[in-house]
């Protein structure tokens, strides 16, 4: 046993579930206690405040280590902090931040988040900033206070950064990102959702400077133009882009011309709530962006079936697809795009009310995988739908079907009965449970801020609640 | 298996064969001997060696098959359920490998195969389990093979899962600790 490297060690104790079979470990003898208290130091949780104060007082504890009082430099075994529970983040302080990195702790640190720690300022930040040389994320999302100047202070110590979540900070803007871009070649994966100062400049400025970069959160920018939407698109590395909510995206991408040297990447693309968003912005989206697999068009109004045959052109690529309050989609439309995307695993078409039977017929043949199936507020659709779905009943996962008033009780327990494999059934509002208090007593609890009547429409079958159902209507 | 390489012992004469097969086919596999500290030899696949990056690199440096080549620190028998692995394992695509994250390591499964490969070990006559594990782990270590050194490490952390520390200690035959070292353990 002598001979094991202590690397081994760590690999053994590494596929250890539970924390209490670490610790046994660590009271075997010394250097299965470095080993394995390394593992339980390197991402430490906390759920609550004593949790937090209990960890502060061991890491302080251990500063000069051999002291009387322990063993080991506890703080420099510290790899990712996350001080994002609940109630905790209101309870963190600069001063606590001060103490946490003072301890050790920033010795190895790579990822802290702190998002929705409100009651931080920029001191937190710049002592982050200075203190911490190998962190590669930083999430400090939701600090409201957070200033342009403080941000744009410290980036420059912070060249190997790797993910950056600025998402709601609302003071920052241009300047920060292209501060970030000149210093963080590195970078892989920036969010600035909610920042409403950040312009075209900025978001172009990050994908020239950083060629590896992947994941960009822009929703709801209200200054951002077509113009940005060039670089953004020709960026390489790109899989992963929401747009959702940029007010001022009225054309997407720029017509005519938008030439870009390479197809991108992209697999994930949120373009939620861009109601002006036409049908030839699809067509040149989607000749640029063939692999596809995620997209997001809810509340995008103006679009016909005529984008859906467009869409059809990403066929395979095609995963999920959600088209809710697209309330200009007809059968026809829906038709082409089932036929020609057979590989889709979710499909939501709430509130798509023009869709009838005879679409909802297609959706099975055409796409045998189908998991997930919206057709929330489907007002046209009958039991005839449902019985199309059956074909669906070893793989549909789940099904909403809430404001569908046509249905009856007689389909929905036919459904139940044959896709066995159904852990999630949406049924609020329709008139068929509605009448029978019975039924809806295995519903699950309606979230807390539903008003008296909301809670009588409310019928949503999860967990053994499917089963409960089940087996009661049988 | 179909895609089972080809594997040769020829420990008993101790001699090279590499000559020999490159003569007798027309396609020549490219072989090579390994010979272990305690005097085996093995004949094996170029592509079965290189599952070791250890081998691996060594190809790289020296371009070309190098002369019988001694290895140190690895036992016959350990060598011999190094190669019964890799000819298993050598046209595999998604093996362990170093870059998988913490997790996607701790929650895959050991398939069917391994299992059965482990228990082989475990069954070794007369001699206490978990010494043949370890003694394996560390040959795996030295030759840096990702997949086995995640199979053999799996197969251990599984041996000890459970188990009070009283056990374990039995398990790795640690002596128990005096008193004053069990306080330091404690902090």
């Amino acid at each position: 046993l002598d001979t094991i490297p202590n690397e081994l060690l760590a690999h053994i104790f590494s596929h250890l579930r539970s924390p209490a079979d670490l610790y046994a470990c660590a009271h075997v003898c010394r250097r299965f206690t470095l080993s394995a208290l390394t593992l339980v130091y390197a991402r430490p949780s906390f759920a609550s405040r004593d949790a937090l104060a209990g960890f502060l007082d061991t890491v302080t504890a251990a500063v000069n280590p051999p002291t009387p009082r322990s063993t080991f430099a506890y703080g420099t075994m510290v790899r990712r902090l996350a001080l994002t529970a609940e109630p905790l983040r209101l309870y963190v302080s600069d001063a606590m931040i001060l103490r946490l990195l003072s301890a050790g702790t920033n010795v190895r640190l790579e990822k802290i988040s702190l998002a929705g720690c409100r009651f931080l300022t920029d001191e937190s930040v710049t002592l982050i900033a200075t203190l911490c040389r190998t962190l590669i994320g930083l999430d400090i999302s939701d600090i409201i206070e957070l200033t342009d100047a403080a941000l744009t202070a410290v980036i420059p110590t912070l060249p190997p950064l790797q993910t950056l979540n600025l998402n709601g900070c609302v003071h920052i803007s241009d300047s920060t990102l292209l501060r970030v871009a000149a210093q963080c070649p590195a970078l892989r994966r920036i969010r600035v959702a909610r920042c409403a100062l950040v312009s075209d400049v900025g978001v172009a400025a990050i994908v020239n400077a950083c060629p590896r970069i992947a994941e960009m959160d822009l929703e709801g920018l209200p200054i951002l133009t077509p113009a940005a939407m060039a670089p953004v698109l020709s960026a390489l590395a790109l899989r992963e882009l929401n747009l959702a909510s940029c007010a001022a995206l009225l054309t997407l991408p720029p017509r005519p011309p938008f030439t870009a040297p390479d197809p991108s990447l992209l697999r994930t693309l949120n373009l939620t709530g861009l109601v002006a968003l036409e049908d030839p912005a699809v067509l040149v989206l989607v000749n640029h962006c063939p692999r596809i697999r995620t997209l997001v068009l809810t509340r995008c109004a103006a679009l016909s079936d005529m984008a859906m045959t467009h869409l059809g052109r990403l066929g395979k690529s095609l995963q999920s697809l959600h088209l809710g309050h697209c309330v200009r989609l007809t059968d026809v439309g829906l038709k082409k795009l089932v036929k020609s995307c057979g590989r889709l695993r979710y499909l939501d078409l709430s509130s798509c009310y023009l869709i009838t039977d005879k679409s909802v017929h297609e959706i099975p043949l055409s796409c045998p995988k189908l998991r997930r199936l919206g057709l929330v507020k489907c007002r046209a659709i009958t039991d005839q739908s449902i019985y199309s779905l059956l074909r669906l009943h070893s793989t549909l996962e789940r099904a909403h079907l809430s404001y569908c008033t046509l249905l009856s009780l007689s389909a929905i327990m036919a459904l139940l009965n044959v896709c066995r494999n159904i852990t999630h059934l949406t049924l609020t509002g329709c008139p068929c449970v509605l009448a029978r208090p019975d039924v809806q007593a295995f519903s699950k609890p309606a979230p807390a801020e539903f008003s008296e009547g909301q809670r009588g429409m409310f019928c949503v079958f999860g967990g053994g609640g499917v089963g409960g159902v089940r087996d009661y209507l049988n | 298996m179909f895609h089972r390489a080809n594997l040769r012992n020829n420990s008993k004469n101790g001699r090279s064969q590499v000559g020999q097969n490159r003569n007798s086919k027309k396609k020549p596999v490219a072989k090579l001997t390994l010979i272990t500290e305690d005097n085996e030899s093995f004949t094996v696949c170029k592509k079965v060696a290189e599952m070791s990056m250890f081998f691996k690199n060594m190809l790289q440096d020296t371009e070309g098959i190098p002369a019988p080549f001694i290895v140190p620190n690895v036992s016959g028998y350990d060598l011999k359920k190094i190669i019964e692995y890799c000819s298993y394992h050598c046209l595999d695509t998604d093996c362990p490998n170093d870059n998988d994250s913490l997790r996607s390591r701790r929650d895959r499964k050991i398939g069917h195969w391994d299992e059965t490969f482990v228990r082989n070990i475990i069954n070794k006559d007369g001699d206490p389990v978990i010494d043949n594990l370890v003694g394996l782990t560390k040959a795996a270590y030295f030759l840096d093979i990702p997949g086995l050194i995640w199979l053999m490490t799996k197969s251990i952390a599984n041996t000890i899962d459970p188990k009070p520390i009283a056990e374990i200690r039995e398990i790795f035959n640690v002596p128990v600790p005096s008193e004053r070292e069990e306080e330091i353990l404690q902090r």
